[in-house]
Parts: C-alpha cells; structure tokens; sequence
C-alpha cells in the first residue's frame, strides 16, 4: 500500500489522539506506578523518615521473600509529606502504606474520609507490645487496631548537640543553663576561626522552631505543651516560661553568636553546615546523629557530644512532658493489600526492627532496652538514658475524649503562629513579640472555644474541660487509668 | 453589498466554491480540529479547568482532606479581604512588579543598543551569555542564590568584606529590610535576558536606510538614537514594558526556593500566599486560598487591559 502525505498525517494525527485518550486514564493500573492500592501488584509505601530507612528495607525484603510480593518505597521530605499526600488523595494515588506527617486533621476525622482503614494486623505481632501500647483515640478506634507505635514517647527535641573539638580547643565544658550556654557559645565562637559561629539555628523552619521553643518552655517551667496548660486547659503562649525561652534565643542573636545564616536555615542545612564546622553548637532532636548524611556522619560523629536541654539555671529540675504519640505507619483506605500490608507492618514490633531504629539514631525505639544490643553513638545512648529520668507522660486530650477530634477537625490555621512569631521577633519585624503571643493565645483559645460550641450544638458530647487535666501533678507520668 | 452581489451574477458566480471543494470543506475542518484536539484538550485541561475549579472552589470551605466540601458563598472572599496578610502580599507584590520593571526594561534597552552595535567584537558570545539565565530553572536559581548570598560564606558577602566595604556579613535574604530588594535584582537578572532579546528584534526592524541617509544630513551618534532609534523604538517600549509588568507577577518558584516568602512575610508575594493557604498552612483552607486566587486573577486582568490597549495604540501609530 502506498503511503501519501495525507494519510500519513492522518495516521499520525489518530495515534496522538489515541495516545492522548490513553494518558488520560489516571486509574491505577494496580502493578506499577506511584498509585498503591490495587490488589496484586507491588506494596507502595510513603515515609518522611530518612533514619528509618535501613531498618524499613529489612522488612521489605524479609516481606518479599517470603510473600513474593515486592515493595515499592518512596521517600518524600517531612515538609512536603502533606502535599504530596493531599495531591495524591484528590488524584486516588495513595499509597498502600503511609506516615501521617502533614496530615492536619486528627486521625478520627481522617478516618472518616476514608484515609485510613484498620489493620489486620497478626496477633503474634500485637502481643509483642507492651500492655499499655494502643490507647483508645490515638491507636485504636472503635476498637480496632489502625497503628502502633515503634518510638518510645519518652523523649524530648531540643537536645544540645555540640562538636567535641571545638568545646576542648576553647576549654569549656557542655552547657545545661542559659549562661553557661551564652558562655561556651561565646568561648567556642572567640577560639575558632572567623566563619565559625557559637550557635547555629534552624529558624526558616517555622514548625521546628515552634517544636524546640515548646519544648524548651517545659524546661523553663511551663505546665503544658504547645501553649496548653495541662491542669487548666488554658492556651497560654505569652506565659513567663516562653517569654523567657524566647528572651534567651534572642539574647543569642543580641550576643552576636548565632550562625549568621540562620534565618533561613531548615532543620537539615542548619545540621549540616554545623556539622561542617559552622558553629559549636546546635539544637535538634534525637535523630540528630543519623540524620547527618553518611559523608558528613564518617568524618563528624567521632566529634559529636549531647548535653540535656538548656534551662534558665542550675536550680532548675530538668523536666519535660509528652502525651502518648500516634502510630507511625498507616494503611491508607484506598489500599485493597491490607492483610499484606498488615503483615509488613507487623514485623515493626520484633525486637531486630527495634535495633534497626536504634542503629538508624532516630527518634528512640518502643523498646530502649535493645540498644545496649545495637550499635550506637555513646552520647545517642546517654541522650535516650536522660530522657527515661527526665520525661514524663503527659495527658492526651484525644485519649480523654476522643469526640473532640471534631472540634480539631474545624480548626484552621491562624497566622502568625509561634513559629513565625519566633522569627519575626528574630528579624526584628515584631518588636512586640510579647503582645504578639498573647494575641495568639487568645485567638487559638477563641477559636476552640467557638468550635466546640459549634459541635455541641451538633448534639456531640465534648466540652472545654476535654483540654484540663486538674489532677495533672508535675514530675508524675500521667497514667492511662488516670482518664477514667 | 446585497444589492450589489444581487444586480451583479458574476460575483456570486465568482464567490461560490466549485461543488468538489465545497464537499472536501467539512473534512478539511474536521482534519484541522483533529490536529488542534491535542491542544484543546491539554489546554482545557490544565489552563481552563483549574480556572474554573479555582472559582468554584472559593465558594467553597474545603480543607482538601475531606470529600466534605461547604457552599459558604462570598465568605472566602470577606476572608480574604479582611485579611491583613492578603493585603501584605499584594503590597508586596505591586512594590516588587514596580522595583523589577524599569531597571529590566531600560537596562536590556541599553545593552541591546550595544550588543546590536556590528562594531562590537564576540556580540554572539555575549548575546548567549546575557541569555544563558533565562533557561536555567528558577527553582535552581533561587537554590543557588540562597548560596551566592549566604552572609557567612556567600561570594558576594566575601567580596564585600574583602572590598572594606561592609564588616560583618550582610543577610541579603534573611533580613526583611535587604530580601525583597535582593530578590528583585535576582529576578531582574534572571529575566535580563529575553527582554534584551525583545529590543533585538525590535532593533532590527529598523531600516538601515534610515540612518544612512541621516549619517549623510550628518547627524551625530546622539541624535541617530534621539532622532531615529528612540522615536522608532517607542510603540515596543509600550508592549515590551507591558509585558514586562504581567511577567513580574509570576515569582512564585523563585521566590519560594529563595526566601519562601519570609523572613515574616516580607517576600511573601500573592502567590506565595496563595501556595501558603492552600498546602502550607496548619490545616489547609483551599476555598480561602481559591478566592485570594480570583481577587488575583482579577487584578491581572486589569493589568493584561491595559496590555490590549498598550497593543491596540501601538497598532494605530503603525497605520498612521
């Protein structure tokens, strides 16, 4: 047959078209791609957590070999987790397996909108945990398992992480109050060569500022976590614990210590230009040693040295609260491999994945117990020994009264939060930083206010005692029967 | 022209397509639209419909979680009007659009006139070399300026402290007094080079003639580019500088890789904003973020008037 112009433009013209139509079919083919949830093709998994990784291929290829099934991992930084997860739900690519970073709402709205569906998870598997593991409203809905936790809620994020050498060159010891850490920040800064700074500072990552400044609130006194006190369920951000927190970072920058860079750092440029030599010292979480790199880790981790989070003075008892976290993992509801996913999800509660997390020098595993079994840096494995004599459980609202998931679930974002205050007050573009909090204290308490008269008057059992804790008492874990 | 094509049979004659062509028509056209289908459908898909979403989404309350989606009528809007941080941004947006247009237009004007000059050696080199900017990614230039001015190691703070000029580092864009200001002459660096290539072609159409009959009334260099150039150059300084405006108020990938809009909102344009509500904020309000997206839009249309007119009056100079 012989081919003229026209034909051929034709035929050209039919493919694309063709072609078009074929790209317009976004359903999941259920084999490849970056869409989980169809049945029979490989296990997709989402994560934010870079530690976890070495310790999550493990089970991936335990799983593999023994399901065959292959598994599919993705890894997408913890600030771009939430969009990417929105993106991926409105276009029905979620994956099979999640972490719930980024995800706003709290998990009983989420699960509601068919985010999340409950594990099957193999009852070997649950009974490795320890008894009070799944709370009822972080864990467990309507009685069913959704997720567990592989990380000791025992611990705190605004740990001082120092470099050996420079603190020996100027001949100081690691600092536990304010002055001493002005003072090292001063004498490691005067002793190094000019690029070098005292302190460096993640302070372009709005939400780990806010996480440092609440945690270090706690060490400077405050009864409560996140501007809430637990006794009274108050918000209270412009109480004399934050202000003097913020005063203290503040005089860092009035000092002339802080890495000049710092304004606009994130959490992982801050750690490793410190790592590089840029500064002394640095404030980051656990995860601080193996979130280094691995060039970065071989040359710097023999330099590493922690010290307890910073506290106004000497007098002061370390001590700090966290309520018990949710589960790391999730199964979305669109995946249709949930007893595969169950059982991949299943091998987190086995004492070699508990080593893998403590290898990884992440956040500390469930079990503490398996790092003396794991191969760690010495100051990691102290840092986790404070956190068992130095944190405490802190009382959850959500396992209190789960309804109120409602009320959060209507909350919208108010600006500027803490973390932006923080900052503001660091470039100078709010002066009254002071008056700031207390705006932002009465907004976030106006808002819950008018939330939950808004879900009562939808016939729901919640109420603003949902957030106070009268029988809270300070240095005291607040136990599970103390909800009833 | 009725009575005309009626009392004259030759014109209808002459204007009625021969019967095979009047039968190939409709498949001709069927041809064209199959060959246009590619671009209607991709532009209807990713230009006309998010559009029209965008305006049905700021009816809406939706956090972008949930399939719950809540007709709130012109609340989004009330919103976003009362809110002093839109208000911020737009301000922000009209400084930065009126910091980065006339050094961008005047500055490529003169360096077109010089790179259009035949006595200038390497013009192709630098010709390339003033465009090499305009094809590099913003989100990359916006990584790497976050480098370039670092206050502690960055080239330009180094070269300043080693000039004597400056003692200690400045924080180009970490200080909200220098970001905005660093961030346009990024920009304007970074487009330099299609506007100057806007003047090329602009230069070009002007006849060599012209000045080579002025040269022989003996006029001078200054009174060719007074004279000729400038007065010839002036209906492309009207579309050029148009363009130039509706092309400032789209920074968002340089302007988030380099600042994210900080520090305390001090770059943080409308779109950036609008970026914010949507997928940034503690719990995302895409209706919120969709009407702040309208209000904008709308405001570009305005500017984009103004380009139709700027068009339309370079069209009437060019018949008279």
């Amino acid at each position: 047959m012989r081919m003229t112009r026209r034909g051929l433009l034709q035929g050209a013209g039919a493919l694309g078209a063709a072609a078009l139509l074929g790209g317009c079919d976004t359903a999941s083919s259920g084999g490849g791609g970056g869409g989980g949830g169809g049945a029979g093709g490989p296990l997709t998994w989402w994560d934010h957590t870079p530690n976890l990784q070495a310790a999550n291929e493990r089970i991936f290829a335990r799983f593999t070999e023994e399901s065959g099934t292959p598994v599919e991992y993705s890894y997408h930084q913890t600030n771009e987790m939430g969009e990417a997860l929105q993106i991926a739900n409105q276009s029905d690519q979620l994956p099979d397996v999640l972490t719930n970073v980024g995800l706003r709402l709290p998990v009983p709205a989420l699960i509601d909108e068919g985010w999340f569906q409950a594990g099957a998870f193999p009852e070997e598997a649950l009974s490795r945990l320890p008894e009070t593991s799944l709370i009822e409203g972080i864990h467990t809905f309507d009685g069913k398992v959704y997720s567990f936790p592989v990380f000791a809620d025992r611990q705190y994020w605004a740990i001082t992480w120092y470099n050996t050498e420079m603190l020996e060159a100027a001949g100081v010891e690691p600092p536990t109050t304010y002055d001493e850490y002005r003072a090292v920040a001063r004498a490691v800064q005067d002793s190094t060569p000019e690029e070098t700074s005292g302190v460096i500072f993640n302070l372009g990552q709005r939400p780990r500022v806010a996480e440092h400044v609440n945690f270090l609130a706690q060490a400077a006194g405050f009864p409560g976590f996140g501007g809430d006190m637990y006794q009274t369920g108050e918000v209270q951000f412009h109480h004399e614990a934050y202000l003097t927190v913020i005063e203290f970072l503040l005089s860092l920058q009035q000092d002339g210590l802080l890495y000049p860079a710092s304004g606009q750092l994130a959490d992982a440029e801050a750690r490793v230009r410190w790592a590089a030599g840029g500064a002394g010292l640095y404030m980051d979480g656990p995860w601080c040693p193996g979130s280094l790199g691995t060039s970065n880790a071989e040359e710097f981790l023999p330099k590493l040295g922690v010290a307890q989070m910073v506290k106004p003075d000497a007098g002061t008892e370390l001590a700090a609260y966290r309520a018990p976290q949710g589960g790391m993992y999730w199964i979305s509801g669109a995946s249709q491999n949930v007893e595969a996913a169950s059982q991949l999800i299943g091998y987190q509660t086995e004492e070699p994945y508990y080593i893998d997390i403590a290898n990884g020098m992440a956040q500390p595993p469930l079990d503490v117990s398996v790092i003396e079994k794991a191969d760690v840096h010495p100051a990691w494995a102290e840092m986790v020994g404070w956190f068992q004599d130095q944190v405490y459980l802190a009382p959850s609202p959500s396992a209190k009264n789960p309804r109120i998931s409602a009320v959060n679930a209507m909350a919208t974002a108010i600006e500027p939060d803490l973390g932006m205050i923080v900052q503001g007050a660091f470039s100078g573009d709010v002066p009254d930083w002071q008056g700031a909090l207390k705006e932002l204290s009465d907004k976030v308490m106006a808002q819950r206010e008018e939330n939950v008269a808004a879900v009562q008057a939808e016939g729901v059992e919640v109420s603003m005692d949902d957030w106070a804790f009268p029988d809270w008492e300070p240095r005291q874990d607040y136990t599970p029967e103390m909800y009833s | 022209m009725t009575t005309v094509m009626e009392s004259n049979p030759d014109v209808l004659r002459s204007e009625a397509p021969p019967p095979g062509r009047k039968a190939r028509r409709p498949r001709q056209q069927l041809w064209i639209w199959l060959m246009l289908l590619p671009t209607v459908v991709l532009y209807g898909l990713y230009t006309v419909y998010p559009i029209v979403a965008s305006y049905w989404l700021a009816f809406l309350e939706w956090n972008g979680f949930t399939a719950e989606k809540t007709f709130v009528g012109l609340e989004n809007f009330q919103a976003v009007l009362a809110d002093p941080l839109f208000w911020n941004s737009f301000r922000i947006t009209v400084i930065f659009m009126l910091a980065v247009v006339p050094p961008k237009v005047i500055l490529t004007l003169l360096l077109a006139l010089a790179l259009n000059s035949a006595n200038l050696p390497f013009r192709t080199f630098f010709r390339t070399a003033y465009f090499l900017p305009v094809v590099t990614t913003a989100a990359i230039v916006g990584i790497v300026m976050q480098f370039v001015f670092d206050p502690a190691s960055g080239p330009v703070n180094l070269a300043l402290r080693r000039l004597g000029i400056i003692d200690a580092g400045i924080n180009f864009l970490g200080d909200s007094s220098y970001a905005l200001w660093t961030a346009a002459g990024v920009y304007v660096w970074k487009w330099f080079g299609i506007t100057m290539i806007y003047w090329l072609a602009a230069l070009q159409t002007i006849p060599d003639e012209v000045y080579e009959a002025a040269r022989i009334d003996g006029a001078g260099a200054w009174q060719l580019m007074k004279s000729i150039t400038l007065p010839l150059l002036k209906p492309f300084l009207i579309i050029i500088t148009l363009l130039s405006f509706e092309s400032a108020l789209k920074v968002f990938d340089l302007m988030l890789t380099m600042t994210n809009g900080g520090p305390f909102y001090a770059t943080e344009v409308v779109e950036i904003y609008i970026y914010r509500w949507a997928f940034a904020a503690t719990v995302p309000q895409l209706g919120h973020a969709s009407a702040a997206a309208v209000i904008f839009g709308l405001f570009v249309c305005v500017v984009g008037l103004f380009q139709i007119f700027g068009v339309r009056s370079v069209q009437k100079a060019r018949a008279i």
